[in-house]
C-alpha cells in the first residue's frame, strides 16, 4: 500500500490516462493489505497541530513518547500514543493561503481555488473509482453544515457528476436526529406512497410514450432504490446509518461492512476539540478523542498486518 | 402470396437507382515544383438524385503526356520533366479534366529539419501528446506537439539533454541524439527502428523512405533550414477538402490537404499530414487520408501538420430518401440547419403545438411557467401572429430581467466570498449586472467594462475573491473562458498538450493582470513609479515566467501590436482587442444558443478547440456576424433564435430523426435547472418557498422577503436550500458547470423531502383554494395541468385520473397525491 503521503500527492491523474485504482496497484509498496474505505475527519478549525501531533517548544503542552521509537506526540493524546504504530503521521502539510475555505478547497480537491474550473473532491473521486458497496450510498458527509453551503460544495463531485456528490446527514448527536429524506413524515403512510405511483404513471404515460430517454431510465432506477430505502423497515427510522453513527459517538461502534466508501466526519465548534487554555487537559469525553480512539481500536481489531 | 409483392419491390428499386450525371476532379489545376513534389487528385461523381460520391479509386486516370508526369499511385502524380499536361479521369461514361504544370522537375532541394524531419516526427506520431509531444516528453526527449516549435525540437535532437517541465534548465549531460560521424548509430534512427529498446515501438523500417530521409539529413550536416539562405516560408494554414464529407454507411472518401505557405505558394500535403478520427465507431481514417464509414452518426477527422490543424466534418447518413420533403424556412438559421439535415437525409420534426411552444418559450426566455389564464388565452387565440406577439411580450418583461440577471450572475459569479467577502459589495455587483440586463446594454460594452474596470466600481468586484486580488493567470483564464470561449488553463505550466496555446502566450496574456492591486475595495493597476506595498500587502510588479524566470511583458494571443502607456491601465487594450476579436462574438452567440437548445453549436459552450469543432460552422459564423452587425444586442439575438422554425420544432421524433442529438432536427428535452424547477414547484402548488440564511441551531438569522423566487436570489450561496443543492445549484466559486443529472438524493427528496411534503400538507395554495371554491374533479385536473404542463389533460388522462381518485377513500388526500404526482413527473421537470 503506498504511503498516505503519495496518496495525497497524486493530484490529477486524468491526463495520464490512469485511474486511481491503476495507480494504486502500479505503485506497489510493501503489501500490507488494501484499504476499502476511508473515513475523513475534517476538523474545520480544529485544535492546533502544535498541541496535538506536531509538538513544538512553544506549545503549552509537553510531548510524550509513543510506542514508536522516535515519534513523540502531545501529552493530550496518551491513548493514541499507545497505538502510534498504526498511524502514518504527515507533519509537512501546508497551504499557500491562510483562509479556511481556500485551505479546505486545496486539501479536499488538491487544487487551489480556481475561478475557471471547479475540481472534484477526494471522496467523489474514490466513489467514482470504487463504486458503492452493498447498495449503501458510497459517499457520506456528516454532519452537514447548517450554515452557508460554501464548504460543503468543496466536497462535491463537480465535473465527475452529481451521482458522486456526498449524501449529507445531520448531526446524530442532536435531538430529533433522522437521516434527511430517508424517513417518511408521520402524515404520510406507506399505502399513500404506493398510491402515489399510480397517479404518477397516469400523469407521465403520454409523455414517456413519446420519448423514453436514458435520463428517464436512470431516474426510475434511483426512484426504485429510494423507495426501497424508505419503505424497508431496516432502513426506516432509526436508519442503519443513524444507528451506527450514534454508536460510534459513544465510542462503542464497529465499522459495519455495509458502509459507505468515504465518510467525512467533523465538527465545527472548537469546544468539540481540545481546550487550549493551559493547565486544562483534554476532556476525555469529547467526540474527537472518542472517535479517534474508536477507529484505532477498530483498525486494530480488523487488521493483522497493520 | 407475398412473392409477387417482393418482386415488385426489387424491380422498383432497381429502376430507381440513381445514374451518374457528371464528374469533376479536384483540384482543377495544380503546379508541381521541384523533384519531390507530388499531387493527389480526387474524382467526385454527381448522381441524378443530387448526391455526390467520391469515386477516386474507381475511376480511370490518364496523363496526356506521360513523359512529363507519372502516377505513383492511383490518382497521385509525380514530376518527370518540365511542361504542362492534362490529367483526365473517366468513370461510368463521364469524364473530367485537370490542368497540370510541372516546374523544376530535376531540382532537388536539400532536406531541412523544419520541412522534412518535422514532417516525419509528426506523421510517425513521435510528437503526439501521448509520446514525446506530451507534457513531460518521454525518456527525457521532449518534442513540441505537432511540430509547433521546430527550433526547440532541433535543439533537443542535435544537442541532447533531458527536458524538465518546471524549469528551463537541462537535466544531465547533453549527449546529441544524432551522430554525424556514424549517422546510422544516431539515436534518432536506432530508436524508431527498434535498433535499441524504444518504449514507442517501431515507427518505421530501416528500408523506409523516412529512414532514408533522416539518414540523408544527418549525412548532409543535419541542417535546421534548407541552406538556401532565404527566409524559410512556414505553413500558414491547412486547407482540407472537403470541409464536410457526407457518405452512406458503406462509403469511402479520400481527403485532399493543401498547405498554404507564408510566402503565398501552396503544396499538396495529403500524404504528409497526420490524420486522426474523433470517433472510430463512426468513421476511421487511414494514414493516407482515406475516410471509411463505420456506423451511422457524425464525427470529425483532424488533419495535423507543422503546427497547424484542419478539421473535416464527417457524416454517415442513412439511405437516400426517395422523397425528401420541402422544408419551410423562416429565417437564416433555418437555411443552415435544414440544409445540413437534407445532406444527412434526416427529416426535421413538425412544428410544435401551441402548448409545447408556449411552455418552452416562457421557460427559455423568462424561467417562469405561464399561468393558466395566459395558457387559455394563447391556446384559444386565432391570431396568426400570436407566437411573434408572445415573443415580443416576453422579451424585456420583468420576469425576463429577473431570469437573465440570474443567468449572468452565474456566469459572472455573484457570491459574497467571490466578491470581496462583503455582502454590500456583492450586492452592488449584482445591481450592476441587473441594470445591464434591464437596459439591454450592448454586450461588448459590458465585457469591456468588466475586464478593464478600475476604482471603486461594482463591475470590479469579481477581481476580489476572498478579498484578495486573484492570481493573474487565473484571472486572465477566467476572462478568456467567459468572453472568448477558450480554455487556456492547461498552458499555465507548459505548452498546451492538444491545442496551439503555448506557455509563453498564456503568461503574455496573464501579464495584463499582473499589476492589478487593491486598496480596500478599490481596484487599480499598481503604478510603476512607486511602491504601494506594505509588509502585509505584496507589491511585486513583475510577473515572472514560471519556467524561464524572466519577467513577462503583456502580449496578445495573436501577437497584434500593443500601445501600452507605462503607467496606464493595460486591461483597456486587452478589453478592446478581446471584444473586437472574432472569438468574442462567436463565443457569446454560442453561449446564448446553448440556453435555448440542448447543446451549443460548440459544446460545452465555452470549450472551443480544434478537437471539438462546431456542428454547424457556417451557422455559427452567420450568427456571430449578425450579432456584431446589430451592435452586440442580446435581445435581438434571442429573438432571432426563438423566431426560427428550428427552435419551434416539436420534440416528437419521426422515423428518421429519433437518434439525432446534434443537428436540431427536433427539440430535445432538457431537465429544468434547480432554481427554475423550484420556482415552478412553488408556482404550481401556489405556495412560495421561503429562503432563510445562515441557520444556526434552528434560529433563522435572516429571511428573504416572502414571495422571493429562486431566480431572484441575489447571492444564493448564503440562502440555504436543500432542494437547490440536490438539483445541482453551482456555488460560483468557479465558472459554473451545472450538473443536474438524476441522482439518488433527488429521488429520496421527491419521495420524502420537505419541499414536497410541506406543500402537500399545507392549507394555502392552489389546491386548497380550489377545494374551498367547491371545484369539481375535472376542473381541478384541468387547472393543475394548465399550470404545470401548459396544456389541458386529454380525455384519456382525465378518465384515468378519475378512476384512480375514485379508489381513494379520502378525496382530498387523493387530490394531494395527484398534485404530488404532477410535480414529480418527467413532463413537468423537463423543458421539451
Amino acid at each position: 500500500m503506498p504511503s498516505r503521503r503519495s496518496f495525497l500527492n497524486v493530484g490529477s491523474l486524468g491526463f495520464l490516462g490512469l485511474t486511481l485504482r491503476e495507480y494504486l496497484s502500479a505503485a506497489k509498496g510493501p503489501e500490507n493489505g488494501k484499504a476499502n474505505s476511508v473515513i475523513l475527519f475534517w476538523l474545520e478549525g480544529g485544535p492546533s497541530h502544535i498541541d496535538t501531533w506536531d509538538p513544538k517548544p512553544n506549545s503549552n503542552f509537553k510531548p510524550i513518547s509513543t510506542n514508536v521509537a522516535g515519534i513523540q506526540i502531545s501529552e493530550l493524546l496518551p491513548k493514541m500514543a499507545k497505538h502510534m504504530d498504526k498511524f502514518a503521521l504527515v507533519r509537512s502539510m501546508h497551504t499557500k493561503g491562510n483562509d479556511h475555505p481556500q485551505a479546505t478547497h486545496y486539501a479536499i480537491t488538491g487544487h487551489e481555488v480556481n475561478p475557471a474550473m471547479q475540481f472534484p473532491s477526494l471522496g467523489s473521486i474514490i466513489t467514482k473509482e470504487m463504486g458503492p458497496r452493498n447498495a449503501v450510498p458510497a459517499h457520506v458527509l456528516v454532519p452537514k453544515w447548517d450554515r452557508t453551503r460554501q464548504y460543503e460544495d468543496y466536497f462535491r463531485a463537480s465535473f465527475l457528476g452529481g451521482e458522486y456528490d456526498p449524501m449529507c446527514i445531520p448531526d446524530p448527536g442532536k435531538p430529533g436526529f433522522e437521516v434527511t429524506d430517508l424517513s417518511l413524515p408521520k402524515t404520510v403512510s406507506q399505502a399513500a406512497v404506493e398510491g402515489r405511483s399510480a397517479f404518477l404513471q397516469a400523469v407521465d404515460k403520454q409523455y414517456r410514450s413519446l420519448d423514453e430517454t436514458a435520463q428517464h431510465t436512470n431516474m426510475d432506477a434511483y426512484t426504485s432504490q429510494a423507495l426501497k430505502m424508505i419503505l424497508t423497515p431496516r432502513c426506516a427510522t432509526p436508519s442503519t446509518l443513524g444507528r451506527s453513527l450514534k454508536r460510534r459517538r459513544s465510542g462503542t461502534g464497529r465499522i459495519p461492512s455495509a458502509s459507505p466508501r468515504f465518510w467525512r466526519a467533523g465538527w465545527w465548534k472548537p469546544e468539540a476539540g481540545l481546550s487550549l487554555r493551559p493547565a486544562i487537559t483534554a476532556t476525555p469525553g469529547t467526540p474527537t478523542a472518542i472517535t479517534i480512539r474508536a477507529i484505532a481500536t477498530n483498525l486494530r481489531r480488523r487488521s493483522t498486518a497493520l | 402470396m407475398r412473392l409477387p409483392f417482393a418482386i415488385l419491390l426489387i424491380t422498383g428499386a432497381a429502376w430507381a437507382a440513381p445514374q451518374v450525371v457528371s464528374l469533376r476532379t479536384v483540384p482543377a489545376e495544380a503546379t508541381l515544383k521541384g523533384a519531390e513534389a507530388t499531387q493527389q487528385f480526387l474524382a467526385i461523381a454527381k448522381y441524378s438524385d443530387g448526391s455526390e460520391r467520391d469515386v477516386t479509386s474507381e475511376a480511370e486516370w490518364r496523363v496526356s503526356n506521360p513523359g512529363l508526369a507519372k502516377f505513383i499511385s492511383a490518382a497521385r502524380v509525380a514530376p518527370a520533366a518540365d511542361g504542362t499536361a492534362t490529367l483526365t479521369a473517366s468513370f461510368s461514361g463521364t469524364q473530367a479534366r485537370s490542368a497540370l504544370r510541372i516546374q523544376e522537375a530535376h531540382t532537388v532541394h536539400p532536406v531541412s529539419f523544419t520541412r522534412e524531419i518535422s514532417g516525419v516526427l509528426t506523421k510517425r506520431g513521435c510528437n503526439s501528446s501521448i509520446c514525446h509531444g506530451g507534457v513531460k516528453g518521454q525518456g527525457g526527449l521532449k518534442l513540441s506537439a505537432n511540430a509547433l516549435y521546430p527550433k526547440d525540437d532541433y535543439d533537443w535532437i542535435t544537442k541532447g539533454g533531458a527536458y524538465q517541465v518546471l524549469t528551463a534548465e537541462v537535466k544531465g549531460k547533453r549527449v546529441p541524439r544524432i551522430d554525424t560521424a556514424n549517422p546510422e548509430k544516431s539515436l534518432l534512427l536506432l530508436k524508431p527502428t527498434m535498433g535499441v529498446a524504444h518504449g514507442g515501438g517501431k515507427r518505421f523500417d530501416v528500408d523506409s523512405e523516412d529512414y532514408k530521409t533522416i539518414l540523408g539529413w544527418i549525412r548532409d550536416g543535419a541542417r535546421y533550414d534548407d541552406g538556401s539562405g532565404a527566409a524559410q516560408a512556414r505553413i500558414d494554414r491547412l486547407d482540407a477538402f472537403p470541409k464536410t464529407a457526407v457518405m452512406p454507411a458503406d462509403g469511402v472518401h479520400h481527403l485532399l490537404v493543401t498547405a498554404h505557405f507564408t510566402d503565398g505558394h501552396t503544396e499538396d500535403y495529403t500524404h504528409q499530414a497526420l490524420y486522426t478520427s474523433n470517433n472510430g465507431d463512426v468513421a476511421s481514417v487511414s494514414g493516407d487520408g482515406v475516410v471509411t464509414a463505420k456506423g451511422r452518426g457524425e464525427t470529425a477527422v483532424l488533419v495535423r501538420a507543422a503546427g497547424q490543424i484542419a478539421t473535416v466534418g464527417v457524416g454517415i447518413r442513412g439511405p437516400v430518401l426517395a422523397d425528401y420533403p420541402k422544408v419551410t424556412r423562416w429565417n437564416f438559421i433555418d437555411d443552415f440547419v435544414f440544409e445540413k439535415l437534407h445532406r444527412l437525409q434526416i427529416i426535421p420534426s413538425e412544428v410544435s403545438s401551441d402548448s409545447e411552444f408556449l411552455r418552452r418559450v416562457c421557460l427559455d426566455l423568462t424561467g417562469t411557467l405561464p399561468p393558466p389564464a395566459r395558457v387559455r388565452e394563447f391556446l384559444a387565440s386565432t391570431d396568426s401572429h400570436k407566437r411573434e406577439k408572445i415573443i415580443d411580450a416576453l422579451i424585456g418583461s420583468p420576469e425576463f430581467v429577473d431570469y437573465w440577471t440570474f443567468r449572468f450572475a452565474e456566469i459572472f459569479r455573484v457570491a459574497i466570498f467571490a466578491n470581496g467577502l462583503s455582502p454590500k459589495w456583492s450586492e452592488e455587483y449584482w445591481e450592476w449586472i441587473r441594470s445591464n440586463v434591464e437596459k439591454n446594454r450592448p454586450y461588448d460594452q459590458v465585457a469591456r467594462e468588466r475586464i478593464s474596470v478600475e476604482g471603486y466600481s461594482p463591475a470590479a468586484r469579481h477581481f476580489l475573491p476572498y478579498n484578495q486580488i486573484g492570481a493573474p493567470g487565473d484571472t486572465m483564464a477566467e476572462e478568456v473562458r467567459v468572453f472568448m470561449g477558450r480554455r487556456l488553463d492547461c498552458a499555465q505550466c507548459h505548452n498546451h498538450p492538444y491545442e496551439n496555446w503555448s506557455q509563453d502566450q498564456f503568461w503574455g496574456m496573464a501579464a495584463f493582470f499582473s499589476r492589478l492591486f487593491k486598496v480596500g475595495p478599490v481596484v487599480i493597476d499598481h503604478p510603476t513609479n512607486m511602491d504601494l506595498s506594505s509588509k502585509d500587502v505584496g507589491g511585486s510588479l513583475d510577473l515572472l515566467h514560471p519556467r524561464t524566470k524572466v519577467a513577462v511583458k503583456p502580449a496578445l494571443l495573436d501577437n497584434s501590436s500593443l500601445n501600452l502607456a507605462p503607467d496606464g491601465n493595460p486591461r483597456k487594450e486587452l478589453a478592446r482587442w478581446m471584444t473586437s476579436h472574432p472569438y468574442f462574438a462567436e463565443a457569446a452567440v454560442n453561449r446564448i444558443w446553448g440556453q435555448f437548445f440542448a447543446r451549443g453549436i460548440v459544446d460545452p459552450v465555452d470549450d472551443f478547440r480544434s478537437t471539438n469543432p462546431p456542428t454547424h460552422p457556417e451557422l455559427l459564423a452567420a450568427l456571430a456576424t449578425d450579432f456584431r452587425e446589430h451592435g452586440y444586442d442580446l435581445r435581438h439575438l434571442m429573438k432571432t433564435i426563438v423566431s426560427s422554425r428550428t427552435y419551434q420544432l416539436s420534440h416528437r421524433p419521426n422515423a428518421t430523426n429519433r437518434e439525432d442529438v446534434t443537428n436540431y432536427s427536433r427539440s430535445l428535452a432538457r431537465g429544468l435547472d434547480a432554481e427554475v424547477l423550484l420556482d415552478a414547484v412553488a408556482d404550481v402548488s401556489g405556495m412560495p418557498e421561503t429562503f432563510t440564511t445562515a441557520v444556526t441551531d434552528g434560529a433563522a438569522v435572516g429571511q428573504a422577503p416572502v414571495g422571493t423566487r429562486a431566480i431572484q436570489l441575489r447571492d444564493p450561496d448564503t440562502f440555504f436550500s436543500r432542494f437547490l443543492e440536490l438539483y445541482g445549484r453551482s456555488n460560483r466559486g468557479a465558472i459554473p458547470e451545472r450538473n443536474s443529472k438524476p441522482n439518488l438524493g433527488q429521488a429520496l427528496h421527491v419521495l420524502a423531502g420537505s419541499t414536497y411534503v410541506e406543500r402537500l400538507g399545507g392549507q394555502e395554495g392552489r389546491l386548497s383554494r380550489l377545494l374551498k371554491e367547491g371545484a369539481r374533479d375535472e376542473k381541478i385536473f384541468e387547472e393543475f395541468y394548465l399550470a404545470a404542463l401548459s396544456r389541458p389533460p386529454s380525455s384519456t388522462e382525465v378518465s384515468d385520473l378519475k378512476t384512480i381518485l375514485a379508489q381513494r377513500s379520502d378525496r382530498e388526500a387523493g387530490l394531494r397525491e395527484f398534485v404530488w404526482a404532477l410535480i414529480s413527473s418527467r413532463e413537468f421537470a423537463e423543458n421539451h
